[in-house]
């Protein structure tokens, strides 16, 4: 454990994991879907990152330094979380943390357009997304509450976030337009 | 560039498939564009769990400091809603309100500062933080201060405090964070019905974890454990290191070490015992080569002989079909209760070694699951749980292994039926806590299509585990399910190892099931082939104890275990009879039997396939 910080450590990890955990973040979600291991796994990250603060080379992005942390944390519980064949080998891992930083720059921008789209999605479909990831329900669990099938549910759930990111691809580009 | 979005949604939808997990990898892998594609619509799966939880995400920091705003938005989590204020919508802030919030929990370490004793982490599961304020949703990340009380609500929760410690908190369980103490305190957790398990970090010297309940208090410097609360006892049992266990009623201490465990609780010894070694202490376990056989107490291979036992020995009575009623005279009851021991010694010389009871009583027609009031002197619900408990432990003191049954059919997946199941093994299974010779089964033939039998199953499994009871499940497959079994035995055998599959059978077409689970499930867990004089209903009862030897050839072969449970009815104490009746339609009791007979569907001759054995 890094007890022995300084209090000047202490600020400067305080910094550096506040602009970073939102990268970390969306990159643990990205290669794990489901939200609680996802949210579990960035409390493991966190937690390391912490320990290992006084072996950060400062000379590299804080940021790269986290992901490298949370790529191996990923890859190595996601095998004990998973019941099947891993999605992401680790050179897809590698090449995904490099994508998601080159990314980064979009995510406030994307959150926004985010927020904007979803006034355009009607009731039921808010009401399914809700269940989804608000109370983080399984399609199956949802279909049981609102009487429809899992696989209607899991069609309106592809189609909105596809409507979804349509929007927000095109808010974006009008945002870039007028920039 | 096409886009494969049914693999990408089932990714998301957790349920890709191994073949398509290669597709995918394959797509992903041939262009960089490919994967920049994937995450930007992985994003918005993201994105949406960010702005949907947004709510809480604040809550998660306000315990600091509750404004107006804060309190807003504690009412709005509460209803489930994410309306949020204007003003606190940027993502980012409410990122670093979050990073904020973990690092105010690691800081507080950091800094070294003992409060970072009762700074905890929320890593998984889902439970409610019960404030002065209110309750709250919580969440992967909330904090936890002194005097927060925990409460588990559905699955397992886990904490993790900055120092590496964590406890897994069962479902239903409640734990507090104890306030007062001085600062130089470790940690002090308050646990109150439930179980936990802990992994505990090394703690500083004099400043042990102490986790209290209603009857002990665990002082704790380092080790793995599990604590299991209930109204009446407190059991601890040690993986690694040690950890002493006090009693409240009278301060008396031990000192418990890997692989024992230790009893506090009013009327019984407190003293150190091996765990799993003791007679009446080491329940029977799945093991063997295969995973396919019940290992007994002595590490051998054992043969459940069963017997079933009347129900009016607990106060309920078999009515009519499936319906079951209080019963009228007690005077037969307390006759048929005090006939236990006798009974008991009759089953014994005749090499049954296992009885099976039937608890609970909830089915459709009584979903109220109307236990006897103290008032009609039948002692009510804890009189109920009583009185079984008593059977079970003089059971166990003549050599029996007990199976609970839970009596409820199809109205299993009734969430009504839900809280009463809770309620009677919430009471039942921490009662019986140091009775190893107790095993339980999951419920009676549930008349449920195999999705919802494998979902009641699961949350059943899951309720019991986190009740503390390690030994196996019993879960039904019977005829009812008018489909195949294996959905249900791939999708239960998935989530637990500890269970015995019990076959029932009813209807000739449970024959054909067999055949086929027999051949799919040949690695599985034990099979119990548990075939009952119902089955008479259906083959006559002369062919249902040929069906029983033939089936208890059939399983013995294939798997593990074979078993005849036939009725033993309390009211005569006589053994069942091959050719005596079966209960009539118009619900008057026949001795020895079980049930009410189907007449419909047999031909009147087992299989030519089915191997019919000779009785050893």
């Amino acid at each position: 454990m890094g007890t022995d910080l300084s209090a000047a450590d202490h600020e400067r990890f305080t910094r550096h994991w506040t602009l970073a955990s939102p990268m970390v973040a969306d990159y643990i979600s990205a290669l794990v879907p489901n939200f609680h291991e996802a949210e579990d796994l960035l409390q493991n990250v966190a937690i390391v990152v912490l320990r290992k603060f006084d072996q950060y080379d400062q000379s590299l992005p804080f940021a790269f330094w986290a992901m490298g942390i949370a790529r191996y944390e990923v890859l190595s519980k996601r095998r004990e979380f998973s019941r099947r064949r891993v999605l992401f080998t680790p050179e897809l891992a590698d090449q995904a943390a490099e994508l998601q930083q080159e990314m980064s720059a979009e995510h406030e921008a994307r959150q926004r357009a985010l927020r904007d789209c979803l006034r355009a999605v009607g009731e039921r479909a808010t009401t399914v997304l809700r269940m989804r990831y608000e109370e983080a329900l399984e399609p199956r669990d949802i279909a049981d509450r609102l009487g429809m099938s899992s696989g209607a549910i899991r069609v309106m759930l592809s189609r909105v976030r596809c409507v979804l990111q349509e929007c927000i691809q095109a808010k974006i580009a009008v945002a870039d337009q007028r920039s | 560039m096409t886009v494969p979005l049914p693999l990408i949604d089932a990714f998301l939808d957790d349920r890709l498939d191994d073949d398509q997990t290669v597709e995918l990898q394959t797509w992903l892998a041939t262009d960089r564009e490919h994967l920049r594609a994937f995450l930007r619509i992985t994003s918005v799966h993201r994105a949406l769990r960010r702005e949907f939880t947004s709510a809480q995400a604040h809550v998660r920091f306000s315990a600091q400091a509750p404004s107006a705003t804060t309190r807003r938005l504690r009412i709005a989590s509460r209803r489930g809603g994410v309306r949020r204020p204007v003003g606190m919508q940027a993502w980012w802030l409410r990122g670093a309100g979050i990073a904020a919030g973990l690092l105010l929990a690691l800081g507080l370490v950091i800094s070294g500062r003992r409060a970072g004793d009762d700074a905890v982490l929320i890593a998984a599961g889902s439970a409610v933080i019960e404030r002065p304020t209110g309750p709250v949703p919580a969440h992967a990340g909330d904090l936890l201060q002194r005097a927060d009380a925990l409460v588990a609500t559905q699955g397992p929760v886990t904490l993790r405090f900055a120092d590496g410690t964590t406890v897994r908190l069962d479902a239903d369980a409640r734990l507090v964070l104890a306030s007062g103490g001085s600062a130089d305190h470790g940690k002090r957790l308050e646990l109150g019905l439930g179980r936990l398990t802990a992994s505990v970090a090394k703690q500083p010297s004099g400043r042990p974890l102490t986790i209290a309940t209603a009857n002990a208090v665990a002082v704790v410097v380092g080790t793995e454990f599990s604590l299991s609360s209930s109204a009446t006892a407190t059991r601890l049992d040690v993986e690694h290191g040690r950890v002493r266990l006090e009693r409240q009623a009278d301060a008396a201490t031990v000192e418990v070490g890997a692989g024992e465990y230790a009893v506090a609780g009013p009327g019984s010894a407190l003293v150190v015992r091996k765990q799993g070694t003791l007679p009446g202490d080491a329940p029977l376990h799945v093991g063997g080569a295969r995973h396919n056989q019940l290992i007994g107490p002595d590490g051998k291979r054992f043969v459940l002989k069963g017997a079933q036992v009347g129900l009016n020995q607990f106060y309920h009575q078999l009515g009519s079909r499936w319906e079951y009623r209080l019963l009228a005279d007690r005077a037969v009851l307390e006759r048929a209760f005090s006939g236990r021991l006798a009974q008991l010694a009759a089953m014994k010389a005749t090499g049954i070694n296992t009885v099976r009871i039937f608890v609970g009583g909830v089915v459709a027609q009584d979903p109220s699951n109307g236990y006897a009031t103290p008032e009609q002197g039948y002692g009510g619900f804890a009189g109920y749980v009583q009185r079984l408990v008593t059977y079970a432990d003089d059971a166990r003191n003549q050599g029996f292994h007990v199976i609970f049954c839970y009596n409820g059919d199809d109205a299993w997946s009734q969430d009504a039926h839900w809280p009463a199941y809770r309620r009677l093994f919430g009471a039942l299974v921490p009662a019986l806590a140091t009775n190893g010779n107790v095993l339980f089964e999951l419920i009676n033939e549930p008349d449920l299509d195999d999705r919802e039998w494998s979902r009641c199953s699961v949350r059943a499994i899951d309720l019991f585990r986190s009740l503390g009871y390690r030994g196996p499940l019993v879960v039904d497959l019977d005829h009812r399910c008018n489909w195949w079994y294996e959905p249900v035995v791939d999708e239960v055998a998935r989530h637990d190892q500890q269970l015995v599959f019990s076959l029932h059978f009813a209807k000739w077409v449970g024959w054909a099931h067999t055949a086929d689970l027999l051949r799919h499930g040949a690695d599985r867990p034990v099979m119990l082939g548990q075939v009952t004089p119902n089955v008479g209903g259906d083959l006559g009862e002369p062919e249902a104890i040929a069906a029983a030897v033939a089936m208890r050839a059939l399983v013995t072969q294939e798997l593990a275990i074979g078993a005849v449970a036939a009725e033993w009815n309390a009211r005569d104490g006589q053994p069942p009879t091959p050719g005596t009746g079966m209960t009539d339609d118009e619900g008057a009791l026949v001795p020895n039997s079980w049930g009410v007979g189907y007449r419909d569907g047999f031909s009147g001759r087992l299989p030519d396939w089915l191997p019919v054995a000779t009785p050893p």
